[in-house]
C-alpha cells in the first residue's frame, strides 16, 4: 500500500498544473515570428537540472517580455534552451527552441546544426537531411557535416551517396573511424563481406575503444567462415560506437552534468563487470547530489565487488543506515553479511527489523526463514516461509522448505500437512519431489487409508514415469499394503536393472535387501522423515551483493 | 502484490536441494534411468527422410511493374459486425502490462470452412473494475465476411487479462483449440464440436500466477503427430516492482518504464504426452539464463516456428523485447540449442538488441532463401534478417531492402509476410502504435496512432529483393492505430487475405482486401485423416516458372493467429505446373492441380 501511495502522489505531483509564462504565451511582438514552448514537466530530472532549466526559462520569459531586449540575445537563450531539453532527451522541446534561435538568428550556424541533430536524434532522417544539407551551405568547412548527411543518407537507404560522404569523411581528422564504420555497415548491408571485414577492422584499430564495431564485424567474419576470429570478437560485446571529433555535440555533451548521468553510466558499466569504472561514475554522481541513499548502497555493494572488503562494505552500509533508518535494503544487505559471516543471532536481529519496516519485504522473510531452518527452529521458519508463499512465491524450492519446516516443528496434524503437499503437487505437477513427499507421508500416516491413497498416487507416478526410482518406490507401498507379489515383481526389474548397471554396489545392496524382505512378505518400516537431511545452503554474501535487485539502483 | 524470489536466492536453495537430494541417494537412480528407459523401449525408430530436390533460383519477369498496384483494403468492422474493444486497464498508474495489447486469431472454430475471429481481451485492474469485467470475444463468419458474437455459446467470454492467443488441435480430435496467454495463469481451451471448455488443470499447461506470457505457438517439435506448445514468457513484473521502479520521462513525468528496468523471464515449452502436457523447458534448452547474473535473459514478446535449415525438424525464432533474439535450433532428440548471435539474428547491425515485438518468417524470395522480418521500437527500423543462397548466418538486409527507412519511426508490433495481391511474391504487413498517449509532447517525429504499414515486394528484375510502401492501400493507408496483433484469412471466400488487427486500448478491425488486379490463386487446405498435426508441413509450388516455398504454421506476428489455409498468388498464370507437400516425418506428395481461383484440400495418405 505504500509504494501505491506514492505512486498515487508522484503521479499527482507530476500531472500539477503547470504556470503560463511568456514562453508558453508569447507577448504580442513575438507571438507572429516564434513559437510557443508550454511548461515542461521535469520530475524525471534531478532537483540541480530542474532548477537548471528553470533558470535559463526564467531569463527568457525576462527577455521576451523587455522590448528592448536584443533579439541575438533572445536566440541565444532559445538556443541555450534547446540545448539543455535536447540533452535531457525533452526533443519536442528542443525542436522549438532551436527553431525560435534559428528565426531570430538564421545565419547563426548552430541553430541549424542542433535542429538537424534533435530530428536525427529521433531517427527522422527525412527531416534531419535538409536540415544538415542547409547548415552545410552556412558553414561548408564544418567537417562533421559531411559524417551527419551521410549517416542521414544511410538512414533514407541512400547507400550509395551515403558511401560518397563517407569517402570524403574518411579523409578528416577525426572522423576516419565513424567513416570507415559507415562504409563498413554499407558494405555488410550488400553483402561485401570481405570489404566489411576489412573496413571494421580499420575502424576498430583506429578507435579500439569503438566496442560496438564488435557485433557487426563479427558478422562478417561469420560470413567468410571464419568462426573463430568472430568467437573472439563476440566475447566482448560492447555498444560504444567510434569516436567522432564534433565540437558542437561535444559541447552539447557537456551540459550532461547531472548525477543520473553518473549513475545511469555507472550501471552500464555493472552491466559489463568493470566494477572500477561503476565505482567511479557513482562517486561523481554521489559527489554532485550531496545525499541520495539509493546511489550509497548501490556504491556500497559495487565496491564490494571491486574489492571484496566485507568490513568496509559493512561499514558503508552502516552509516547509510544510520542516515536514512528507511533504507530497507540497506539493513537487510548488512543483516546478509552478519548471517554469511556466522553471526546468526545479529543478521536474524537485522531481518526482523527489516520486516519491522516492510513486512512484506522477500529477502529478509526468505533468508530469515533459511536461518531459522538452519537452527531446526522449524515452527519460526514455517511462518517466514508461509509468508513467502501468501506473497505469491511461486518458486518450488521455497514450498518444499515450507512443508519441511511444517514436517519438523509437528505444528499441525498430519491431514493438514497432506493438504499443503497435494496443493504443491497440483501446483508443481513437474516436480516429482512432491509427489515422492506425499507418497512417504500417506504411508507414514500408518492407516489402511493413508497406504491405499498412497498406492493410488505412487500407481499414477509409475504410469507417467516409469524408471527405477518410482518403481523402487511402488513395490514398497505394494508392500506396504500387503501386495507381496507385485512389490516382488517390480522390485525385481529395478535389481536387475541395479546388476545390469554394476555402478553402485551399496545400492544394489540395499535393493536386493528390500527385495528379499518383500519376498518374505515383511513389509516396509514406516517412513521417518528427517528436516534436517535437507540442508539450506550458507549465504553468498557476494552472490547476494551482486544480484539482489534494487527496484531503483539510485 | 505477487513477486517472486530473488532467483539468486532460489539458485542457491535448488543447488544444496539438489546436493541434499545425492544424500537421500536418487541421483544414481536418475543416472541410470536414461539407459533404463533405452533397454525398455529397445532402439529409437528411424525417421522417414525427406526427399528433398535441388531448389531452382527463383525467375524474376523483366517487364513486371516497379512500382507498387493499389491494394485496397476497406475497414469493414462496423459493417461486418465486429464490435470488440480491447480493455488494458489504465487509469494513469503506467502499469506496463497496459501497453501490451492483445492478439487476434483467425480459427475455423465450428469446422464449417470459413474462418472466424476471435479477439483476446485484457481487463480492468482489480479495484479499478468497479463491477466491469472486459471479456474476450469470438465472431462466427457466415461465409461471406458477415459477423456474429458467438463468445457466450461458445464458452470463450473469459475474464482474465489476457494477452495473446494460439491455435492448434492439440488432442487430434479435428477441432481447433484455443490456448490463451495473460497476465497471470494462462488458459487451454478445449473445442468440444464448437464449444469450448477449459482444461488448463488437467493439460498442465498453466504455468505459473506470477507468469507473464506473450506470443505462444503449436508445433510439432518432434513430429510426432501431436502438437506441443511453446510459451513466450516476457518479464518478471508486478504491480509492486513497477510503482517501487516509478519510472519518468522528462518532459511527461511517470511513463510506462522500458522493460530494462524488469528481469527477464524463462519462456516454457511443453511436449504433448498424448493430450497431457509435460513442462520440458528446462531439458529441452529453452531456458536461456545469463551466466553472469544468473538471471533468464529471455524478453520474449514473439515466435515464429520455422524449419530454417531444411533437416525437417521445427526450430523457434523468438523476437525479444531489449535483449537479444533468440533462434532456438531443434536438435531433434527433444533439446534445442539457442544459436541466434553466431546465426546473425540476435542484434542489429550496430551490435544493439533491439526493442523486438512481433516476428514473422517465410522464403520471401520465391528460393531457398528465408527472411526473418521482426518490428522494433520507435527509431528501430524493423529488422529484416537474410540468408544468403539458403544458409545461415543471417544478415540485416532492412537498409537494402527498402524497409529501413520508411520504419525507422514507427513502433511496430505485428508483422506479417502475406501475398496481398497475388503476385506470388510475399509482401509485408506491419501494425504500428506507440505506448505513451501523449508522446508527441516529448518526441515531435512520434505519435501515439500511428498507420499501418503495407510493403509490396517488387518482383521485376531492376527491383529485386526490394520491398516498397503502397500508398493506395485504401483505408489502410489513411488509418491511423494504436496496433498490436494482426492476422489474415480470406473471410469472403475471394482469395485474396483480408486482414484483422487489434489495437491497445482500442477496437479491434476488420480490412477487406478489396483487390481487383485479376490476379489467380491457389489455396491449400492440409489435411490428416487420424487429424495428426500437419503443421510444419513443406510446400512448393511451380506456376510460370517461378516457384514458392511455404511453410505451414498459424503463428505469425505479435499474440495472434492467422488462417491455417496455405495462399498462393500466381499472377497471370491461369495454371500451377507442380505442387509438392511435404509433410511433418519426410513423406513428400506431389499434388495434382486442376484449375485455379479454387481452394484445394490435400489429405495425407494414411500410414
Amino acid at each position: 500500500m505504500k509504494a501505491l501511495a506514492v505512486g498515487f502522489l508522484a503521479l499527482f505531483l507530476a500531472s500539477g498544473p503547470a504556470s503560463a509564462d511568456a514562453l508558453s504565451q508569447l507577448p504580442p511582438a513575438w507571438s507572429q515570428r516564434l513559437l510557443p514552448l508550454p511548461a515542461q514537466n521535469l520530475s524525471a530530472l534531478d532537483a540541480g537540472v530542474q532548477a537548471r532549466i528553470a533558470r535559463v526559462r526564467a531569463g527568457l520569459n525576462r527577455l521576451l517580455q523587455n522590448p528592448n531586449a536584443d533579439p541575438g540575445e533572445i536566440a541565444e537563450a532559445w538556443g541555450k534552451l534547446g540545448a539543455l531539453s535536447q540533452v535531457y532527451r525533452m526533443q519536442t522541446a528542443a525542436r522549438i527552441a532551436f527553431e525560435n534561435a534559428h528565426r531570430l538568428a538564421p545565419d547563426d550556424f548552430r541553430w541549424l546544426y542542433y535542429l538537424a541533430w534533435v530530428e536525427a536524434s529521433l531517427g527522422d532522417y527525412a527531416r534531419a537531411l535538409p536540415l544538415f544539407e542547409q547548415a552545410a551551405r552556412l558553414k561548408p568547412d564544418y567537417a562533421p557535416l559531411i559524417l551527419r548527411r551521410a549517416d542521414a543518407l544511410r538512414g533514407l537507404d541512400r547507400l550509395d551517396e551515403a558511401r560518397a560522404l563517407y569517402l570524403q569523411a574518411r579523409k578528416r581528422p577525426g572522423l576516419e573511424a565513424a567513416a570507415d564504420a559507415g562504409l563498413a555497415q554499407i558494405a555488410l548491408a550488400q553483402r561485401d563481406f570481405e570489404r566489411a571485414a576489412r573496413l571494421f577492422d580499420k575502424a576498430l584499430k583506429l578507435d579500439p575503444k569503438a566496442d560496438g564495431l564488435h557485433y557487426p564485424m563479427a558478422q562478417a567474419l561469420l560470413q567468410l567462415g571464419k568462426r573463430r576470429e568472430a568467437r573472439a570478437l563476440l566475447a566482448h560485446p560492447g555498444h560504444t560506437p567510434p569516436k567522432v571529433a564534433d565540437p558542437l555535440i561535444a559541447q552539447l555533451d557537456a551540459l550532461q552534468q547531472d548525477a543520473r548521468s553518473d549513475y545511469h553510466q555507472a550501471m552500464v558499466a555493472l552491466r559489463k563487470q568493470d566494477y572500477a569504472r561503476a565505482v567511479e561514475y557513482f562517486e561523481k554522481g554521489l559527489k554532485k547530489e550531496g545525499d541520495n541513499p539509493r546511489a550509497a548502497i548501490s556504491l556500497a555493494r559495487t565496491r564490494y565487488l571491486l574489492d571484496g572488503d566485507a568490513d568496509h562494505t559493512r561499514a558503508e552500509l552502516a552509516r547509510i543506515v544510520q542516515r536514512h533508518p528507511e533504507a530497507t535494503l540497506a539493513r537487510f544487505l548488512l543483516a546478509v553479511l552478519d548471517d554469511a559471516a556466522d553471526h546468526t543471532r545479529r543478521a536474524e536481529a537485522g531481518y526482523r527489523e527489516v520486516l519491522r519496516q516492510d513486512p512484506d519485504h522477500e529477502g529478509a522473510n526468505l533468508f530469515l526463514a533459511r536461518s531459522l531452518y538452519r537452527r531446526r527452529q522449524y515452527a519460526d521458519a514455517a511462518r517466514y516461509f508461509d509468508h513467502l508463499i501468501e506473497l505469491g512465491s511461486e518458486n518450488p524450492m521455497i514450498w518444499w522448505f515450507d512443508l519441511l519446516s511444517h514436517i519438523g516443528a509437528r505444528d499441525e496434524p498430519p491431514g493438514k500437512i497432506i493438504t499443503r503437499i497435494e496443493q504443491a503437487t497440483e501446483k508443481f505437477p513437474e516436480n516429482r519431489m512432491f509427489q515422492n513427499l506425499l507418497i512417504d507421508r500417506l504411508l507414514a500416516q500408518n492407516t489402511p487409508e493413508g497406504r491405499e491413497r498412497a498406492l493410488k498416487q505412487a500407481r499414477a507416478l509409475a504410469a507417467t514415469h516409469p524408471i527405477p526410482p518410482v518403481h523402487t518406490l511402488l513395490a514398497r507401498v505394494l508392500a506396504a499394503n500387503g501386495r507381496f507379489d507385485e512389490a516382488v515383481a517390480y522390485q525385481q526389474a529395478v535389481v536387475d536393472f541395479e546388476r545390469q548397471q554394476g555402478q553402485d554396489p551399496k545400492r544394489l545392496q540395499a535393493l536386493e535387501k528390500a527385495l528379499d524382505d518383500y519376498r518374505n512378505r515383511r513389509p516396509p518400516p514406516r517412513p521417518r522423515l528427517d528436516p534436517s537431511r535437507f540442508q539450506v545452503p550458507p549465504v553468498d554474501r557476494k552472490q547476494v551483493l551482486r544480484n539482489y535487485k534494487a527496484a531503483r539502483p539510485y | 502484490m505477487n513477486r517472486s524470489p530473488s532467483p539468486r536466492s532460489d539458485a542457491h536453495i535448488a543447488r544444496v536441494f539438489r546436493w541434499s537430494l545425492l544424500v537421500v541417494a536418487a541421483l544414481a537412480a536418475l543416472l541410470a534411468l536414461g539407459l533404463y528407459l533405452y533397454r525398455d523401449q529397445g532402439a529409437p525408430k528411424a525417421v522417414e527422410e525427406a526427399v528433398i530436390e535441388a531448389p531452382e533460383a527463383a525467375r524474376r519477369v523483366t517487364a513486371a511493374a516497379m512500382e507498387p498496384p493499389a491494394i485496397p483494403y476497406h475497414d469493414i468492422t462496423r459493417e461486418a459486425g465486429i464490435d470488440f474493444t480491447h480493455v488494458n486497464g489504465a487509469s494513469g498508474e503506467k502499469l506496463l502490462p497496459e501497453t501490451m495489447g492483445s492478439g487476434v486469431a483467425f480459427i475455423d472454430y465450428d469446422q464449417d470452412g470459413d474462418p472466424d475471429l476471435f479477439f483476446i481481451n485484457s481487463n480492468w485492474w482489480p479495484g479499478n473494475a468497479d463491477g466491469r469485467a472486459a471479456h474476450s470475444a469470438l465472431y462466427r463468419n457466415d461465409g461471406h465476411g458477415h459477423f456474429q458474437d458467438v463468445s457466450h455459446e461458445a464458452g470463450v467470454d473469459l475474464s482474465l487479462y489476457g494477452i495473446g492467443v494460439a491455435v492448434g488441435d492439440y488432442d487430434n480430435d479435428g477441432w481447433p483449440d484455443l490456448y490463451l496467454t495473460a497476465l497471470g495463469e494462462n488458459h487451454l481451451l478445449r473445442n468440444e464440436h464448437g464449444h469450448f471448455r477449459d482444461v488448463t488443470r488437467e493439460t498442465g499447461v498453466a504455468g505459473l500466477k506470477s507468469d507473464w506470457s506473450s506470443s505462444a505457438t503449436f508445433f510439432d517439435m518432434d513430429n510426432d503427430g501431436d502438437l506441443d506448445l511453446f510459451v513466450g514468457n516476457y518479464v518478471t513484473w508486478s504491480r509492486k516492482i513497477d510503482l517501487e521502479i516509478d519510472f519518468r520521462l522528462a518532459g511527461l513525468g511517470r511513463a510506462y518504464g522500458a522493460p530494462n528496468h524488469h528481469t527477464g523471464a524463462i519462456s516454457r515449452l511443453y511436449r504433448n504426452d498424448g493430450g497431457r502436457f509435460s513442462d520440458i523447458t528446462q531439458a529441452s534448452g529453452i531456458a536461456v539464463i545469463d551466466e553472469k547474473s544468473g538471471r533468464p535473459v529471455g524478453k520474449t514478446l514473439g515466435v515464429v516456428p520455422f524449419d530454417v535449415d531444411g533437416d525437417g525438424l521445427t526450430d523457434l525464432i523468438v523476437a525479444n523485447d531489449t535483449v537479444r533474439n533468440f533462434l532456438f535450433h531443434n536438435l531433434g532428440n527433444g533439446r534445442f540449442e539457442e544459436t541466434g548471435t553466431m546465426d546473425g539474428i540476435a542484434y542489429a547491425s550496430t551490435g544493439k538488441a533491439t526493442g523486438g515485438m512481433g516476428i514473422d518468417a517465410a522464403n520471401y524470395l520465391n528460393d531457398p532463401d528465408i527472411g526473418v522480418a521482426i518490428g522494433n521500437f520507435a527509431n528501430e527500423m524493423t529488422s529484416f534478417y537474410a540468408t544468403l543462397d539458403g544458409q545461415r548466418p543471417f544478415v540485416d538486409e532492412a537498409a537494402v531492402s527498402g524497409l529501413g527507412a520508411p520504419t525507422r519511426l514507427a513502433l511496430t508490433f505485428a508483422v506479417l509476410f502475406l501475398d496481398a495481391d497475388l503476385d506470388g511474391w510475399l509482401d509485408l504487413f506491419q501494425a504500428n502504435g506507440h505506448l505513451e498517449s501523449e508522446i508527441a509532447r516529448v518526441q515531435p517525429s512520434q505519435s501515439y496512432a500511428q498507420p499501418p504499414q503495407l510493403f509490396w515486394q517488387c518482383a521485376a528484375d531492376a527491383c529485386a529483393r526490394r520491398f516498397l510502401l503502397v500508398n493506395e492501400s485504401g483505408d489502410l493507408a489513411t488509418a491511423r492505430l494504436v496496433g498490436r496483433g494482426a492476422a489474415y484469412a480470406d473471410i469472403d471466400g475471394d482469395g485474396d487475405l483480408d486482414l484483422a488487427i487489434s489495437q491497445n486500448g482500442r477496437a479491434g478491425k476488420l480490412y477487406r482486401n478489396d483487390q481487383s488486379l485479376g490476379h489467380h490463386w491457389l489455396r491449400l487446405r492440409l489435411r490428416d485423416p487420424a487429424h495428426r498435426a500437419v503443421e510444419g508441413a513443406r510446400t512448393r509450388l511451380r506456376a510460370n516458372g517461378v516457384t514458392q516455398y511455404r511453410q505451414l504454421t498459424r503463428t505469425h506476428g505479435y499474440l495472434s493467429q492467422s488462417e491455417a489455409v496455405l495462399t498462393f498468388g500466381l499472377g497471370e498464370s491461369e495454371q500451377v505446373d507442380e505442387l509438392y507437400v511435404t509433410w511433418p516425418g519426410g513423406a513428400e506428395k506431389r499434388v495434382p492441380v486442376e484449375g485455379v481461383d479454387r481452394t484445394l484440400v490435400v489429405t495425407r495418405t494414411p500410414r
